[in-house]
């Protein structure tokens, strides 16, 4: 079973790579001009460049080109950046990790007991409370919201800085605070939603009502239908992951964050291949991985499904 | 609701009451409603620069709203941008959820290499860059409103498609299903008469979601060239291009984004609603 | 009484080894706090500092200088002896004024010593002059040959001698020359000229090979130079040879029909006999002029006057033809002084107040030379230098923090050469020459240049200029960033600059010698760091394989502060050092932020964290000038908007349609309105700061106004529409960058007009890469928007662009190509505007481009802090050396 979802992993990412790189080749925008800027190019200036990077060989070798290249452990080198495409993700990887991790720790923690207890007392002050604040927290751009929070925690209470990725892990930490809470608005929002449907949902259903007519304690009924509820829990929660990691954008561009998101929009705007490719590779196997541990939950948390035949 | 078979909830409270909240958000989105129909009558030149009042305040005469940097006047292209900007976001959050509706369901039910194909093409459009798929459209298609409200809808299909194959998943192991398995039913109709009404709720909620973000995600593609192009009469657009002169005239800027938010808050609300009304009448999801 | 006498016999000797040089030195280095920096201001190299102070240390047998790695200072006993410099200088003055005039000496005097060659020429001038500017100093003069005025000057029986030598030795004998505590002064170069008979080459032309003449006769002696062509063609003297030791005489011989002699420019007072021709030489030979001092005496004022005042000579007298129309003399020609001490009043004598530390002193030359300079520059006003508000405080600044309104990917401008990487890598790394705040050129790493023809120049460098890492700036480097700016491969972003250079040689320790493929008027400017001279070091560009501006190699320059830190997209660190030629700047370390949202930018302001920040959004401006803490600045800055159409594509290859294009623009309307008045309707393509060379603010406007001009007139809009083979109106697409939102509300004002006639202009927002793809005459948009930005200002550089060849509007006019040619190789700025107005005019009959603005860039910066000379050029070079803390 692991070894299917393996190859298949690979397969998509493969097919991932020839699809990035074609899409690569139609955007608009032109690597040449983008190095020379506004100044007009000799022909001479232009074949010099185009020769450097191989831009004139035929699509099929150039691809294969950075398939051998990765293939032998080097993703080769980013053009705008001018150093090897591993070195320039690692230096960003820390930093969006953490914001990513912070991020949905933060929309975990807060959107799921609020979940629970809006489900518990449907229609209660706490629900009606918590579900307006979530769905404003994922209606709101993600700008307007990082912008309030500068205001209100930056400038009037000068608690937290205003940019920047800080130096050093606790300064680090300190700096991500306030995006990590621009994107947990959103993310706890969904997380509290989807909760609260999981929720509701299990405790409409028999065996709560059977187990609460039978005396058993409320709590221990709730942990059960908790644990039924996981499983679409837990489908949201890696979907939230998947957004998370292609949603950094914005808090990055706010708050002056160096991360990967930043990469990848410079690189593709800048059609920087190597970087692009690299990214996006990881970045689907990062979502592949998500999908096979929330597969695994799955057979964890629900017997029937174990039965069935498991994951596919 | 006929043979819709599965356990009746047992703690089934039948309110016919619509509570209060939910009655306003209805009356919101009824006016948008109307907004999105009558606008383009109402204000037919919203998009009229008059560049010598450009950035006129809130309440100065003949602009209640005051004008933008061009000249034109925020009430009008608010009221007129209706449209532009839930038509496109509506579409996108059907269109989703139709896919996820038919994807999800085959991959969860079906499993097996149908399955498999589903969940890795799922995977392959969640690692796609969002914004080299709009440059590209946006060069080789040119980038029209409609263009983006497909690519959307490819974009946002696999949070639907992932949802209900989970939901399927989990009732396609309940005996219910085994009983009708039993019955010989065909296969499409245990997926779309049994499986899929119990769910609804869950389709609901999120297809809810997606029009809110796909609200924000027109504006944001804004500057790649994709969607709107600026000057439009549309919420997105109006909040991005206007973002420059905020504390020129605010009410610019905040009118969008206050009604963005607003109909996306009514929008979820009304679907929370309803998904809880589908569940507790009968549907177990 | 035996202590006593040991006591005064141990003060007697110390008196002894303290002289006013020592005192002069230490106060020097306590006012500076380096040695470099003392040793800069007292005109001296570092190392004769150093030494001094050793040499004066290991006497008294105690340290005074205490040194650090980046500063000096006195130590207790250092400043206790500095204390009594004041005081003993003004002793020895007053009594050297009161001996003077005694004498009956005027004050000041100059012995000069020179060939009798140079008296008609150059001697006889400069006397005149100082006689009339500066009439408190007597000026002796003495006639000699080079070895003999130098062994004069070295004695110091004189102090100034003249001396003429030929352009390939001087770096040689420069070294020889500071090896012997004397200095030598560029003063001018003049190119050798061939005379010869008239029947020998009675072809047309201007110049003739040496060596082409050399079956001839010559005519050799004191009175010619032909032994330096002689010498450097090889040619050995033959039978027929002659020899003379007058001009006048030779010339006489060659019109004689004799032979052919060769002189210098300057024999040239009148116009020479019948029968003579005077042709330039192929390749062009000159002659170096210099000055020759001691290095102290240099420091006098009345000698640093004269020299000047020699370097002024102008070529008087006949015009060669092969060399006026293929070169003026430029102000670079001028050697650049350490202290611009001609206009600054000698030191009065009764009125000077004896207790005046160095410092003041100084300060007075440096105000009265500023002062001076100001009523010189009162012509340009439009590139007016604003000084920041406040007065220097003279405080060490400890940090100052940059908010950049975009980020930075790599610190070399060769391989990101956006606006911004110009502002920050002119921090870290400077060019051969730099450019000032009128958009002058100035010396930079090269001490002084010269263009010995109109494609070649020979610059010759500071020997004191050394990297970062304290390792030397050699010819070799100089040379080696050179090519690496050239080649597209290494260097795509500066490659361009280059395009039309030949050679770039080493041709001495010090001296590098670049010709260019053919003239080009705009050339000096290129070798500055606005635009494509960023000298770093051979070492490090190999250690790093090429790879520099990256977060691990960074960058290594040799201006005032070093990187020491960069994460591409978050942030620059510069740490001043002194290793810099120029006086020690007041801040200490630089701290780049790159802040690319506006909104947080403004909110960083806000909160206190910024101390400069560029490129304020105009749109943003009323909020940055409400801060309380920071003050807003604009200034033109050189760029260009316009629209301009693809003469390739339908409809716009129809002049109709263009010209209908024109009518529908309120340029008036869009500066008021969207620019916020932050701008200037623009009636050519070239900004009326980059005529600053020829004409003042108000006169290049007029000369700009000249053009055609299309008024804003829908009318006339729809006329020309109707006239046109599109009558029934079209639609179109036109691409305006994202970073540029003025550009997008721009296009849409004019989309408006342009509906009301019948023409639909879809304007598209797309990412600047797209937008830049766009900018190509084969792209399939018939009309775009141009925004370019010039850094240094050169008249010819945009319309090059847009007119020239490949240019993005697919438009060919031999014409204009004549045009732009022609200004390519003219030198007189007034000459070179007049040739591109019109090919301006040719292009605005075309409707090729219609102009839109001229730009202004608004800086916001604290109150606290002032700068010196904020003008359109202010960020292209140093700039933190111009920032300085005001009182509060």
């Amino acid at each position: 079973m692991l070894a299917v979802r393996v190859l298949g992993t690979a397969a998509i990412l493969f097919v991932l790579s020839i699809i990035v790189f074609s899409m690569l080749h139609l955007a608009p925008g032109d690597l040449v001009k983008t190095l020379l800027g506004t100044r007009p190019a000799s022909p001479e200036a232009v074949a010099a460049i185009r020769e450097q990077y191989h831009l004139d060989d035929p699509l099929p070798v150039q691809y294969l080109r950075w398939l051998g290249g990765v293939l032998s452990g080097d993703f080769g080198e980013s053009i705008r950046l001018q150093t090897s495409v591993s070195d320039a993700i690692a230096a960003r990887l820390g930093l969006t990790l953490a914001l990513c991790g912070l991020a949905f720790a933060i929309a975990l923690a807060v959107g799921i007991p609020l979940g629970v207890q809006s489900a518990v007392r449907a229609g209660g002050v706490l629900d009606r409370a918590g579900t307006t604040l979530g769905v404003i927290g994922l209606s709101a751009p993600t700008f307007a919201v990082g912008l309030l929070l500068l205001y209100v925690f930056a400038y009037y209470l000068p608690i937290f800085p205003v940019y920047g990725g800080g130096r050093g892990p606790l300064d680090t930490l300190y700096h991500l605070v306030l995006p990590a809470v621009t994107l947990a608005a959103g993310l706890g929002a969904i997380v509290l939603k989807l909760t609260r449907t999981a929720m509701l949902r299990e405790l409409d259903a028999d065996y709560v009502t059977s187990a609460r007519a039978r005396g058993i304690p409320e709590s221990r009924t709730r942990r059960l239908a908790l644990r039924n509820a996981a499983i679409p829990i837990v489908t949201g929660a890696s979907l939230l992951l998947t957004f998370l990691v292609g949603g950094t954008v914005l808090a990055e561009t706010t708050y002056a964050l160096p991360g990967l998101g930043t990469l990848l929009q410079d690189s593709v705007l800048f059609k920087d291949l190597a970087v692009v490719q690299a990214l996006t590779l990881l970045v689907a196997l990062v979502i592949a991985m998500i999908a096979l541990l929330a597969d695994l939950a799955y057979l964890m948390l629900d017997p029937r499904v174990r039965d069935q035949g498991g994951a596919a | 609701m006929t043979a819709a078979l599965g356990p009746v909830g047992v703690g089934f409270r039948s309110r016919r009451r619509i509570p209060a909240t939910i009655v306003a958000c209805l009356v919101v989105l009824a006016v948008a409603l109307l907004a999105v129909l009558l606008g383009p009558l109402l204000f037919p030149d919203a998009t009229k620069q008059d560049i010598l009042s450009s950035l006129m305040p809130a309440g100065s005469p003949g602009h209640p709203l005051g004008t933008d940097e061009l000249g034109r006047d925020i009430l009008a292209l608010t009221v007129a941008g209706a449209a532009s900007a839930l038509v496109g976001p509506v579409c996108v959050a059907v269109g989703s959820m139709l896919l996820g509706i038919l994807l999800g369901t085959l991959a969860g039910y079906e499993r097996g290499p149908l399955d498999f194909a589903i969940s890795r093409w799922t995977d392959l459009l969640l690692a796609l860059p969002v914004l080299l798929a709009a440059i590209v459209v946006s060069g080789v298609f040119g980038g029209g409103y409609w263009t983006t409200v497909a690519l959307l809808i490819l974009l946002f299909s696999p949070s639907d498609i992932r949802i209900v194959r989970a939901g399927v998943l989990e009732q396609a192991a309940r005996p219910y299903i085994e009983a009708a398995q039993m019955l010989s039913l065909s296969r499409w109709r245990v997926m779309f008469r049994h499986i899929l009404p119990n769910v609804s709720s869950l389709v609901i909620t999120n297809a809810m979601l997606n029009v809110a973000f796909a609200l924000v995600a027109f504006s944001s593609l804004s500057f790649l060239g994709v969607g709107v192009p600026p000057g439009t009469a549309d919420w997105g657009r109006q909040l991005t291009d206007n973002r420059a002169i905020m504390f020129d005239n605010p009410a610019a800027v905040i009118v969008p984004a206050v009604l963005i938010i607003a109909v996306a808050c009514c929008v979820n609300l009304v679907g929370d609603w309803l998904g809880q009304r589908l569940t507790r009448s009968g549907g177990v999801a | 009484m035996e202590l006593e006498n040991a006591g005064l016999i141990e003060i007697d000797a110390l008196t002894r080894v303290l002289d006013v040089h020592s005192l002069r030195i230490l106060v020097a280095i306590d006012r500076t706090g380096s040695i470099s920096a003392a040793a800069r201001s007292l005109g001296f190299s570092q190392p004769t500092i150093t030494q001094h102070v050793q040499r004066l240390e290991s006497r008294l047998g105690t340290p005074l200088v205490a040194r650090t790695a980046r500063s000096a200072s006195l130590t207790a006993i250092g400043q206790l002896l500095a204390a009594h410099a004041p005081r003993i200088d003004a002793s020895l003055t007053a009594a050297a004024t009161e001996l003077a005039r005694a004498l009956g000496h005027r004050v000041g005097t100059v012995r000069i010593a020179a060939p009798a060659g140079a008296v008609v020429g150059t001697i006889a001038p400069a006397l005149a002059r100082i006689a009339a500017d500066i009439p408190g100093i007597e000026v002796r003069f003495v006639e000699a040959e080079t070895d003999e005025a130098l062994e004069l000057v070295r004695s110091g029986r004189v102090d100034v001698a003249v001396t003429t030598g030929a352009a390939g030795a001087p770096g040689e004998r420069g070294q020889r020359l500071r090896r012997e505590g004397l200095r030598s002064t560029f003063l001018y170069g003049e190119e050798l000229i061939a005379v010869l008979p008239f029947d020998e080459m009675p072809e047309p032309g201007v110049r003739v090979e040496a060596s082409a003449l050399a079956h001839l006769p010559w005519i050799f002696g004191d009175g010619t130079r032909s032994a330096v062509v002689a010498g450097a063609v090889g040619r050995t003297s033959g039978p027929a040879d002659l020899a003379v030791s007058r001009p006048d005489a030779a010339l006489a011989l060659v019109a004689g029909g004799v032979g052919v002699a060769f002189l210098p420019e300057s024999a040239f007072a009148t116009a020479p006999p019948a029968g003579v021709r005077v042709l330039g030489l192929s390749p062009a030979l000159s002659l170096r002029t210099v000055a020759v001092t001691l290095a102290e005496a240099s420091e006098i004022p009345a000698v640093a006057a004269s020299l000047r005042m020699l370097a002024a000579r102008r070529p008087s007298g006949y015009e060669v033809e092969a060399l006026a129309d293929a070169r003026r003399r430029s102000n670079g020609h001028r050697a650049r002084f350490a202290r611009p001490i001609a206009l600054a009043t000698l030191p009065q004598l009764q009125e000077e107040d004896p207790l005046m530390s160095a410092t003041s002193r100084s300060r007075v030359a440096r105000a009265s030379a500023a002062a001076a300079g100001v009523l010189l520059l009162a012509a340009c006003t439009s590139g007016t230098p604003q000084s920041g508000a406040g007065t220097d405080t003279g405080e060490e600044i400890e940090h100052i923090s940059v908010a950049l309104p975009g980020s930075l990917s790599n610190l070399y401008v060769g391989q990101e050469s956006g606006i911004l990487n110009y502002y920050i890598a002119s921090i870290a790394q400077e060019g051969l020459v730099s450019v000032d705040a009128q958009g002058r050129v100035q010396p930079g790493l090269a001490e002084s240049w010269e263009q010995t023809d109109d494609v070649t120049f020979v610059y010759e460098l500071r020997d004191d200029a050394e990297f970062q890492d304290g390792t030397p700036v050699t010819a070799d480097d100089v040379v080696f960033s050179l090519e690496q700016a050239r080649d597209e491969t290494a260097s795509p972003g500066l490659a361009y600059y280059l395009a039309g250079v030949d050679t770039i040689e080493k041709t001495d320790e010090n001296e590098v010698t670049i010709t260019l493929t053919a003239p080009d008027a705009a050339f000096a400017a290129n070798m500055s760091s606005g635009g494509a001279a960023f000298i770093t070091s051979r070492a490090f560009w190999e250690e790093h394989g090429g790879k520099v501006g990256t977060a691990d190699s960074m960058l290594l320059g040799t201006g005032p502060y070093q990187v020491t830190e960069f994460v591409p997209d978050s942030h620059v660190q510069f740490e001043r050092v002194d290793t810099w030629w120029g006086e020690l700047p007041k801040v200490k370390s630089i701290t780049v932020e790159f802040i690319p949202d506006e909104s947080t930018r403004l909110l960083a302001a806000q909160s206190g964290d910024v101390d400069v920040a560029f490129n304020v959004p105009l749109a943003q401006s009323t909020q940055w000038e409400q801060l309380q803490t920071m003050r807003v600045e604009y200034v033109n800055d050189l760029s260009y908007v316009g629209l301009y159409f693809n003469t390739s594509l339908a409809p716009f290859n129809d002049p109709k349609v263009r010209e209908a294009f024109a009518h529908a623009v309120d340029r008036d309307a869009v500066v008021e309105k969207l620019l916020r008045g932050h701008g200037e309707a623009a009636t050519a393509i070239m900004t009326p700061e980059s005529l600053g060379k020829a004409y003042d603010a108000d006169e290049a406007r007029d000369v700009l106004a000249g053009i055609p001009q299309y008024d804003f007139d829908l009318n006339a809009a729809k006329e020309a529409l109707a006239a046109s083979a599109h009558a029934d109106g079209f639609e179109a697409e036109l691409l305006t960058p994202s970073t540029g939102p003025q550009l997008g509300t721009a296009a849409q004002s004019l989309a408006e007009n342009l509906s009301s006639i019948g023409i639909t202009l879809n304007v598209r927002e797309v990412p600047i890469e797209e937008w830049l793809a766009s900018l190509d005459a084969s792209s399939s948009y018939g009309v775009g928007m141009m925004w370019y930005f010039s850094t240094l200002g050169d008249p010819a550089e945009v319309p090059s662009y847009l007119l020239g060849a490949g240019n993005p509007s697919a438009y060919s006019n031999p014409e204009i190509d004549e045009l732009l040619a022609q200004a390519g190789t003219e030198s007189d700025p007034a000459a070179r505007v007049e040739l591109l107005v019109q090919a301006e005019t040719l292009q605005a009959e075309d409707v090729v481009n219609v102009p839109l603005w001229w730009g202004q860039s608004a800086t916001a910066f604290g109150n606290d802090l002032g700068f010196d000379d904020y003008s359109s050029f202010a960020f292209i070079s140093s700039w933190p050396t111009q920032i300085y803390r005001t009182a509060p």
